[in-house]
């Protein structure tokens, strides 16, 4: 019906001839300027002749009309602008650019993209012109066309899975263009960068969606690890880390649990290493990240706030490349290279170091007695990926992801910093052994079936597992021995056909089916005395599957238009029925250099990440997931997103995004002051665990701002978020919302980068609002039949008040220099460089004299250096 | 309003308002009611303090008194008005009406004072009767690390090695046929009272279960605890000392009440009053006070027939 309209309203102003009674209008304009050109005719017509000066100022214009149609003098100025015009009152005409295609669909961008090493045809790779939205998919020979072009200046952006991203600008018409894309790793040596999560222009029609490739890492502040993924995913607007430096990402105010990690495809489930300080997602290793924060595209889903889809390298095509780099946590390499013309591979390893320094083992002697204490903990992960291309049109991919941490302790309960004192044999001990990681396989076949079409294909294995072995030795007659043990092993399979017949049109649709397995097993003794002794052996295992279609669509009707329709059918073991989420995204271009983006849509989680809150015994690292089944309800979520992007000028790029967001049977602890403080506890049948949790709706709304300069040697670019993050349980009484665990009502975060030949520099600073906490209001006495009076802290609500606002300032500095054929980098990044002691934590204890205040501090001033060598 | 003016003011109001924070603790003063209603004896005393600020030491807060409030008790359909003693903040039943609470017995509390209103209700439980007890000694004492606390600005543990008896007591109740709707709180209470950080994990001096899981020997349940007397050194012997065996019958709120005391520094106790802080219960209480000497050591004693 609107194309209709559309096409009527094009017909009538077409047939109408708008002919200016009595009036001659004489146009004689060479390289004149429009605005002067447009005055002129206004003048000599006496229509009101209307427009934007920053859409008119730029072009200059070439024209010879003598006659009485105004419309015929507008066609013909305007004939080599992108400019069309339109009349909207009997006397007003209305300068503009067109609403459907630019009249004279003259010109035509036609060329070839090929491999820059090999020079062979890359099928199926794309073309895009940002500021039209137009684009195309190269053919089997490489060829590519785009048209409906006017006579102008266009950026043109080239892109192919295991290349790297080719932007260029040319001036159409021209010769037939030739592209050359660079195997992913050439001219790049590392891959985010989030100022240019503000520049580029993506082609997704998403709000919230960043898309991060590989150029210039330089210019991101990160926390601790220079490779650290979630560090630099921290400096987008709307995102947190739950702790100081560690945790995982808060998006929007959720909890870290709703966040989905892919990695080749296949779900990550403990994306981290150290105890939440370092992410698993080692930016060098990477080549495509896509963050969605709240609105994701129908092929994804099972979780409501945030999708993170990283693929790793392919490995470079043309010659082998490796990169050594030690940093205060860890060392590392990655090497890549070609095996034959079409097979390359890419390894990647990292492993901390500290317990090589002060030694994993300790042996121990003091009056014949001999002992051996161990203080070991590491952590490692690998990273492989072999790619095989058997023709133009097809490739295959084996990708390996192992990660580990190793917690290895036997020490007296006699800690301090002094070591003479506790570096001795002990009758009184504690053993901990921790063992927990991901290990994940996938192997994925992507094919170009037609030109228009390109069929994908993945299978994976992630396996999530962790072990807790305790020994407790209190006295000589009382032990505590448990061995803990959690695995998630999620099998898979995901398939989707990407269609693209037209530059108008093209669709996805996918269908993905995952088994997944839940085990967990507990075997402890509690050796309280000798007869008072208890064995707990406890096993639970689950199995979930889950079954998804999706199909996603993208339709342009206009140069200006962009709509996204998805839908993403979803059932799974223990929820009812086939669950529907519909997701719809549309963008707007206001203006060449202004875009206004909106998204809907709803979403559904069926796993819940839960933690034991009494016992000591389990669930100290381990992250225990938990399927829906017939007493706990999956968690939905709609949200509403809208934004602009704006570009005011080319070095300059503003961005504003506010979001509404709805959440049900949100799992939250039943009991919010219960910690572990205690051996015993319900145990690790997931219907105790579930019995610690209760329901809870969430709602989450906000106004994210970002802006970013960059100017030849600088970057600047300042970020802010207005949020709101509550919840309310009414099986906890609360008939109102309160704030919920990652509440933060504003957040500001600057930087400022300078980079020029051999060196760079950058100041990065952040400020926000402390995170919620429970403040007691007042104190009072009680007692019991067999206790004396005793004195507590009146808490009257749940996080009815906040730490103090968290600030900090870090500084960078690099230089890079080449010595005996390596390219070399240094690196020093100054954390917290003002020694500001913020408060992460605080403990209010009823004392004689009135309150205990015990604060928890964050991380004092660290110098971190890092040095890092390419060959 | 042109369109961009709304823009812009629509963009300012949104942030203003996210962000917006209402956070704002609540300071205003609540009553505090404690109240135990025994099984087998009278309408109890009631006790009514209020909260205090908290820069008050512990001495202003025990002595936060509530002398003028209004309170009443329905036992079962009987109304009866409670009258403050002269001792602050101890009401009693304004008539001596020779009640005496029985197994079933329901109970309303309602307080009235400064415009603050506040009711809480119960039921009698079962009376509760130790039959016997067994207290088993070792014959030495033990090594055992003594930890005070675990600080939170700190990661340093200042532990020290010292020595111990641990000595296990064992408690028998007779059961109930309605032990489904009840809990047990058992306890060993040494008039020499010790902790430990570390060892108050392993320690069991005090329990909190639900009757049915307490450990079944024919007519009666029993639970098994253990405390601790320190000794200055590895030979020497049990210190002369008293300990007091009790055991509580009570419901759900009760158990709550008791669970949730333990950590004052993080949590308040559960509280069964609507609009107040306290508790009112109703319990049913059994208690034995041994004395205990080197006598005791290195074997076990029963003591039954109660």
């Amino acid at each position: 019906m609107r194309s209709a309209s559309l096409a009527i309203l094009v017909v009538v102003q077409v047939l109408a001839s708008i002919e200016v009674a009595g009036q001659s209008i004489r146009v004689e304009a060479d390289d004149a300027k429009l605005r002067d050109v447009l005055e002129s005719v206004g003048l000599q017509s006496g229509i009101d002749i209307v427009y934007a000066h920053s859409l008119v100022d730029a072009h200059r214009v070439t024209c010879d009309y003598d006659g009485n149609r105004l419309d015929q003098a507008l066609s013909c100025i305007l004939k080599d602008t992108r400019l069309g015009f339109e009349q909207v009152g009997p006397r007003q005409f209305v300068i503009r650019v067109p609403l459907h295609v630019d009249p004279p669909n003259r010109y035509v961008l036609t060329g070839r993209i090929v491999d820059a090493a090999s020079r062979r045809p890359l099928t199926g790779a794309h073309v895009y012109l940002p500021e039209t939205a137009a684009g195309s998919v190269a053919a089997a020979d490489g060829s590519f066309k785009v048209s409906g072009l006017s006579r102008t200046k266009y950026r043109v952006r080239s892109s192919f899975v295991g290349y790297g991203t080719v932007d260029t600008v040319v001036a159409v018409p021209r010769e037939p263009l030739l592209i050359a894309l660079q195997p992913t790793g050439i001219g790049t040596e590392t891959l985010v960068v989030i100022g240019e999560v503000y520049r580029s222009q993506t082609a997704s029609a998403l709000p919230g969606m960043v898309e991060l490739d590989g150029n210039d890492l330089e210019q991101i502040p990160r926390s601790i690890d220079d490779q650290d993924l979630f560090q630099a995913l921290e400096w987008l607007p709307g995102i947190e880390r739950s702790g100081e430096t560690i945790g995982g990402l808060s998006v929007r105010g959720s909890s870290p649990d709703q966040n989905l990690y892919l990695l080749e495809r296949a779900p990550v489930y403990h994306p981290s290493h150290a105890f939440s300080l370092i992410s698993t997602f080692q930016t060098e290793t990477l080549t495509d990240v896509k963050f969605y924060r709240g609105s994701f595209p129908a092929e994804h889903g099972g979780m409501l706030s945030a999708v993170l889809d990283a693929r790793l390298k392919d490995g470079r095509r043309d010659r082998p490349r490796a990169n050594v780099a030690i940093n205060a946590l860890n060392a590392r390499f990655l090497v890549e290279a070609p095996i034959t013309r079409s097979a390359s591979f890419m390894i990647a390893a990292r492993r901390s170091y500290l317990d090589k320094i002060i030694g994993s083992e300790h042996p121990v002697e003091e009056d014949g007695k001999r002992d051996t204490l161990r203080t070991g903990y590491y952590f490692y992960d690998w990273s492989a990926k072999l790619t095989f291309r058997p023709g133009d049109r097809s490739r295959i991919s084996a990708s390996y992801y192992r990660g580990r941490d190793n917690l290895d302790l036997k020490l007296p309960f006699d800690l301090s910093l002094n070591f003479s004192d506790w570096l001795r044999p002990a009758d009184l001990f504690f053993e901990v052994g921790h063992r927990w990681g991901n290990e994940i396989y996938s192997v994925s076949y992507d094919v170009v079936l037609t030109p228009a079409a390109v069929f994908s294909a993945t299978a994976y294995e992630s396996r999530y597992d962790a072990d807790e072995r305790t020994f407790v030795q209190p006295t000589s007659s009382s032990v505590v021995a448990s061995d803990y043990a959690v695995s998630l092993h999620d099998l898979g399979v995901r398939s989707e056909v990407e269609f693209t017949p037209t530059n108008i049109y093209s669709a996805k649709v996918g269908l993905s089916a995952a088994q997944i397995r839940f085990q967990s097993t507990l075997d402890a003794q509690l050796e309280r005395s000798a007869s008072l002794v208890r064995d707990v052996d406890e096993f639970s295992e689950l199995t979930s599957f889950e079954v998804a279609a999706f199909a996603q669509g993208s339709w342009r009707p206009s140069a200006r238009w962009r709509v996204e329709p998805g839908l993403r059918l979803t059932t799974f073991t223990g929820a009812k029925g086939v669950r529907l989420d519909p997701r719809l995204n549309a963008s707007y271009r206001l203006r060449p250099n202004l875009l206004a983006k909106a998204a809907v849509g709803t979403q559904v989680q069926y796993l819940h990440r839960l933690r034991d809150r009494y016992s000591f015994l389990y669930d100290l690292v381990s992250t225990r997931w938990v399927p829906v089944d017939g007493a706990i309800r999956p968690s939905t979520s709609s949200q509403l997103a809208a934004g602009l992007e704006m570009e005011p000028s080319a070095y300059v790029t503003v961005k504003a995004e506010t979001y509404y967001r709805r959440s049900e049977g949100v799992l939250i602890p039943r009991d919010h002051f219960q910690t572990k403080d205690g051996i015993d506890g319900p145990g690790i049948d997931v219907a105790a665990l579930l019995g610690e949790h209760t329901s809870a709706s969430m709602r989450s709304y906000g106004i994210e701002l970002a802006g970013q300069i960059a100017i030849r040697h600088w970057d600047i670019s300042v970020t802010y978020t207005g949020s709101k993050s509550e919840s309310r349980a009414f099986d906890l009484g609360e008939a109102f919302f309160r704030p919920s665990r990652y509440d933060v009502p504003r957040s500001l975060r600057s930087s400022v980068s300078w980079s020029r030949n051999r060196w760079s520099f950058s100041v990065a600073a952040i400020a926000r609002s402390g995170y919620p906490e429970t403040v007691p209001t007042a104190q009072y006495a009680v007692g019991g039949p067999l206790d004396d009076t005793e004195f507590f802290l009146h808490r009257p609500a749940i996080n009815n008040g906040r730490l103090p606002a968290y600030a900090r300032l870090d500084l960078y500095g690099g230089y890079r220099f080449t010595a005996g054929g390596a390219r070399i980098r240094c690196k020093l990044h100054l954390y917290n460089v003002t020694n500001r002691r913020n408060v992460l934590g605080r403990q209010y204890s009823p004392g004689v004299d009135g309150i205990a205040l015990i604060e928890r501090s964050g991380l004092p001033l660290l110098p971190l250096f890092e040095i890092e060598m390419e060959l | 309003m042109t369109r961009r003016r709304f823009l812009i003011f629509a963009a300012v109001a949104a942030l203003l308002i996210s962000a917006c924070d209402s956070v704002q603790p609540n300071t205003s003063d609540q009553l505090v009611i404690e109240g135990f209603f025994d099984a087998g004896q009278g309408l109890p005393d009631l006790r009514v303090r209020k909260t205090v600020g908290l820069d008050a030491d512990q001495d202003e807060v025990r002595d936060a008194f509530v002398a003028d409030a209004v309170v009443n008790v329905r036992h079962n359909s009987t109304l009866v008005d409670y009258r403050p003693t002269e001792d602050s903040g101890r009401y009693e039943p304004s008539l001596d009406l020779s009640v005496q609470l029985k197994s079933g017995d329901r109970f309303t509390v309602s307080v009235s004072w400064n415009e603050q209103s506040t009711t809480g209700s119960g039921r009698i439980p079962p009376e509760v009767r130790l039959d016997s007890i067994m207290l088993s000694v070792p014959s030495e004492p033990i090594e055992a690390v003594l930890v005070d606390s675990l600080r939170l600005d700190s990661l340093g543990i200042d532990a020290e090695t010292g020595y111990l008896y641990a000595v296990e007591a064992t408690m028998w109740w007779l059961k109930t046929d309605a032990e489904d709707d009840y809990w047990i709180q058992a306890q060993l209470r040494p008039f020499t009272e010790f902790s430990s950080l570390v060892l108050d994990f392993i320690l069991l001096p005090e329990q909190v279960f639900p009757e049915v899981e307490g450990s079944e020997n024919g007519v009666s349940r029993s639970w098994t605890g253990l405390y601790a007397i320190p000794v200055a050194d590895g030979e020497a012997p049990l210190p002369p000392h008293q300990l007091r065996l009790a055991v509580v019958r009570s419901d759900q709120d009760y158990a709550d009440y008791v669970l949730t005391r333990g950590a004052p520094d993080r949590r308040e106790p559960s509280s069964n009053l609507d609009g107040a802080l306290g508790i009112v219960a109703g319990i049913s209480v059994d208690s034995l006070v041994v004395s205990i000497d080197e006598s005791y050591t290195g074997k076990r004693t029963r003591i039954s027939g109660r």
